[in-house]
C-alpha cells in the first residue's frame, strides 16, 4: 500500500515536471484585457512574408527588429515562405513560444481563418498586414484611397494637358488578387472623376498579370485594338503596369505623349526611371513597422482597440500614403539611408509619410 | 476546260501526301486567317503594322522557349519545366550586369553560361541520377527560383545600355527579338529535319532501344539536348531583358502552360521523336495572335481565359483528328 502511494506520488511530480518542462519558454502570458504589460514580459512574434530578400520585406523586417529593441520588448521572428501551411506551422510555434501580440504577413486568405483559430484560443492579439484575418487588426494600405490619389493625379494632368479628354484611359489590374485589385480599380477611377467627371467613354479596364511582360503584353493589345488614340493616360494598379504600358507605348512607337501614374512608388523609388511616368503614390513600406508599433504600444499600454478587420471598413488602421511626383524622387535619401533614419534610437515619432512627402502633394491618412 | 479523271488521279497523288504530312499544320494557319480576317470584318484596323508588332513582341520571347523546349520533346526528354524560371534569372543577371556597367559581350557570355549551367544540371539529373524529367526541372525551378528570390527581387535595365539601344529596337518594321527568334527557329528545324545529328535525335526520342541496336547513344543525345535548351532559355531571358525598363523575380504564371499548349498544338509528341517546327510556328503565331485578336473583339478580361481555352480545345481536337492514322 505504503509502495503504491510512493509510486503515485512519483507519477505526479513526474507529470508535474512534464508540464513544466513544455510550457518551457512560454513564460509571459497573452496580456491580460485592459492591463498594461512590463516590457520584459512583452513578447511580439513576427511571421514575415517571406525571407526578407526584397526591399519591401527587408525594410519591414529591419524595423520590426529595431522598434522592438528600443522599447526592450523580445521578438520572435519567423518566415511564411509565401506559403499559407508554413504560416499556419509558424502560427503554432508562436503560440508554443508564448508570444504575447502576434504580427502577420501572409498571403494565403484560405488559411487565415485556421491561423486565427490559432491565436483566439490562446488568447493573443493579432495585428495582420496587408491581408485581411478575421478577428485581427487589418493594418495595410486603404486601397481605395491610395488608387484615388494616382487617379486624381492622372486626372489632374488629363486636364492640365489635354482638357480632360484624352484618347483613351488603361486601366489595368490583376483580378487575380482579388479585393485589393478592385479597391484600387474603384479608388482610380473615383479620383479620375473627382477631376474629370465625363471621362467614362475613352476608359479601358483590363485584367493584367502584375509582371512587367505580362502588363506590357496587356497594353499593346489594348493600344492595338485603338489605333487612333495618340493622347493617352495609363493607369493600374501597380507600378509594373504603367511601366509596362508606357513600354508598350514605345514599342509601337505611341509615346510622343502618353502620361502614366503609378500606385505604390516601390519601383520609382528604386530607380525606375521611365519617361512619360509623373509620379506614383507612395506606399512607404519601410514605415510600417513604426506605424506597428504605435499600435502594438497602445495594446501594450493596456489599451482596448477595437478590432476593425477589414481593409474596406474606412476605420480599419491604415499606413500614410501621398501621391509621390517623379521628380521630386532624387529630393529623398536612398533606401537604406531612410531606414536608418525612421528606425534610429533618436529618431522622431514622424511617420515616413509624413518625413518623405513633399509639401503640396494630396496625402491619406496623415495626422490620423 | 474539264479536268479528266487520270488528271484528277494524278493531282490527287501529289496533293494528297502533303496534305497527309501537313495537314495539322495547314489546318492550323487556316484557323489562324480565320481568326485574322473575322477580327478585321469587326475592326478593319487590325490589318495594321501596329498588330504585326504587337504580335511579334507577343511571339518573341515565348518563342524561344519554345524552340528549346521542342529539342528536348522530339529527344523523348519529355518535357522542361525549368526553361521560364532560368529565362527570368538570367535576365536578372543581365539587368545586374547592365546596371554595374558591363559591356553587352559580358552580359551574353554570362547569360549563355548560367543558362548552359542550369541545362548540365537538368541533363545530370535525367540522364545520370535516372529521375523522371518533369520531376527532375520541376526540382530545378524550384531552386533556380527560390534561389533568385531569396537574392533579388526586381533590377532596372538602363535605358542607355546596349541591349535597349540596339536589340530592342527594329529590323525592317519588325522587333529584333523577333528575328532572333526566326533565325533560332529556322536554324533548329535545319538541324532536326535536316542533319545527321537531328535525325539521331528523333531516332533516340522515337525508340530508345532501337537507337542503342543502332550504336546511337541515347542519354548523350538527350543531355545534348537539355544543355542546349538551357542555353536557349538564357537566350530568352536577354529577350525579356530588352522589352522594358525593369526585370522582375516573378515569371507570368502560366508561362510553362503556354510553352507545352504551343508544342503540343504543333504537333510535337510528348512521347518523343515526332514533329513539325512548320506547325509549331503556326501554333506560336496563332496562340499569339489571338490575346490581340480578342482585345480587339472587345471581348471582356474574365472571358479571356476561357476564351483562350476553347480556342486550345478545338484546335488541339483537329490536330488530333488529323493525326489519326
Amino acid at each position: 500500500m505504503r509502495r503504491r502511494s510512493f509510486a503515485s506520488a512519483a507519477l505526479v511530480v513526474a507529470l508535474g515536471m512534464t508540464a513544466a518542462c513544455s510550457t518551457e519558454g512560454a513564460a509571459p502570458a497573452a496580456p491580460a484585457e485592459g492591463k498594461a504589460l512590463e516590457a520584459k514580459d512583452v513578447r511580439i512574434g513576427f511571421a514575415n512574408f517571406a525571407e526578407p530578400a526584397s526591399p519591401v520585406l527587408g525594410a519591414i523586417d529591419v524595423g520590426m527588429r529595431k522598434e522592438a529593441e528600443k522599447r526592450g520588448w523580445e521578438i520572435l521572428v519567423l518566415n511564411n515562405d509565401r506559403d499559407g501551411p508554413t504560416a499556419v506551422a509558424n502560427a503554432e510555434t508562436m503560440v508554443s513560444r508564448g508570444v504575447t501580440h502576434v504580427v502577420e504577413f501572409q498571403g494565403d486568405g484560405k488559411v487565415a481563418p485556421q491561423i486565427m483559430d490559432i491565436f483566439n484560443k490562446a488568447g493573443i492579439p493579432v495585428i495582420a498586414i496587408d491581408i485581411a484575418h478575421p478577428g485581427a487588426h487589418f493594418f495595410g494600405i486603404n486601397n481605395v484611397e491610395s488608387g484615388r490619389l494616382s487617379g486624381r493625379a492622372g486626372g489632374t494632368y488629363a486636364k492640365q494637358k489635354w482638357d480632360c479628354k484624352p484618347d483613351l484611359v488603361t486601366v489595368l489590374e490583376n483580378e487575380e488578387s482579388g479585393d485589393v485589385a478592385l479597391l484600387r480599380t474603384e479608388g482610380i477611377l473615383k479620383g479620375l472623376k473627382e477631376v474629370c467627371p465625363d471621362i467614362d467613354g475613352v476608359i479601358t479596364r483590363r485584367n493584367s498579370p502584375t509582371t512587367p511582360d505580362g502588363s506590357q503584353g496587356v497594353a499593346r493589345d489594348i493600344l492595338v485594338s485603338k489605333p487612333d488614340a495618340k493622347k493617352i493616360l495609363a493607369l493600374g494598379g501597380n507600378d509594373n503596369m504603367i511601366i509596362g504600358t508606357i513600354n508598350a507605348a514605345e514599342q509601337l512607337s505611341r509615346a510622343g505623349d502618353i502620361y502614366g501614374y503609378g500606385l505604390g512608388a516601390d519601383l520609382m523609388l528604386f530607380g525606375v526611371d521611365t519617361p512619360g511616368l509623373g509620379g506614383s503614390t507612395a506606399f512607404w513600406y519601410e514605415g510600417y513597422a513604426k506605424q506597428i508599433y504605435t499600435i502594438l504600444d497602445r495594446m501594450v499600454a493596456g489599451e482596448k482597440i477595437p478590432v476593425v478587420d477589414s481593409p474596406k471598413d474606412p476605420n480599419a488602421l491604415f499606413n500614410p500614403v501621398c501621391a509621390f511626383p517623379k521628380d521630386a524622387v532624387s529630393s529623398i535619401p536612398p533606401l537604406k539611408e531612410r531606414i536608418d533614419a525612421l528606425y534610429a534610437k533618436d529618431a522622431p515619432a514622424k511617420s515616413a509619410a509624413e518625413q518623405y512627402c513633399p509639401a503640396g502633394t494630396e496625402t491619406y491618412g496623415l495626422g490620423k | 476546260m474539264s479536268v479528266s479523271a487520270p488528271q484528277a488521279a494524278v493531282r490527287r497523288s501529289t496533293v494528297l501526301p502533303v496534305l497527309r504530312r501537313h495537314g495539322a499544320t495547314l489546318a492550323l494557319a487556316a484557323l489562324w486567317v480565320a481568326l485574322v480576317l473575322a477580327t478585321a470584318v469587326k475592326s478593319p484596323a487590325f490589318l495594321s503594322h501596329q498588330t504585326v508588332i504587337a504580335v511579334a513582341f507577343n511571339m518573341a520571347f515565348i518563342g524561344v522557349l519554345v524552340v528549346g523546349v521542342s529539342l528536348v520533346m522530339l529527344s523523348g526528354a519529355e518535357f522542361d519545366l525549368s526553361v521560364g524560371v532560368t529565362a527570368v534569372a538570367a535576365a536578372l543577371i543581365a539587368a545586374q550586369l547592365l546596371t554595374d556597367g558591363a559591356s553587352f559581350a559580358v552580359v551574353l557570355v554570362a547569360v549563355l553560361v548560367f543558362g548552359t549551367l542550369i541545362g548540365t544540371v537538368n541533363a545530370a539529373l535525367i540522364v545520370r541520377v535516372r529521375i523522371h524529367p518533369i520531376v527532375a526541372t520541376l526540382g530545378t525551378m524550384f531552386l533556380v527560383s527560390g534561389t533568385t528570390r531569396l537574392f533579388i527581387e526586381f533590377v532596372p535595365i538602363p535605358r542607355d545600355s546596349f541591349l535597349r539601344r540596339h536589340v530592342a529596337g527594329d529590323l525592317f518594321g519588325v522587333p529584333r527579338v523577333f528575328w532572333i527568334m526566326v533565325v533560332l527557329l529556322a536554324v533548329v528545324a535545319f538541324v532536326a529535319g535536316r542533319t545527321r545529328l537531328g535525325r539521331h535525335l528523333v531516332a533516340v526520342g522515337g525508340n530508345r532501344q532501337a537507337a542503342l541496336v543502332r550504336g546511337l547513344r541515347p542519354d548523350r543525345i538527350q543531355a545534348g539536348a537539355l544543355v542546349f535548351c538551357g542555353l536557349v532559355a538564357g537566350l530568352a531571358g536577354l529577350v525579356l531583358a530588352s522589352q522594358g525598363d525593369i526585370v522582375q523575380s516573378t515569371l507570368t504564371p502560366g508561362t510553362e502552360f503556354r510553352v507545352i499548349s504551343i508544342l503540343l498544338l504543333g504537333g510535337m509528341a510528348l512521347t518523343g521523336g515526332r514533329g513539325s517546327f512548320l506547325g509549331v510556328a503556326a501554333a506560336l503565331l496563332l496562340l499569339n495572335t489571338l490575346p490581340t485578336a480578342i482585345v480587339t473583339w472587345g471581348v471582356s478580361s474574365s472571358w479571356q481565359p476561357v476564351v483562350e481555352g476553347v480556342v486550345l480545345a478545338v484546335a488541339l481536337a483537329v490536330n488530333s483528328v488529323r493525326s489519326a492514322p
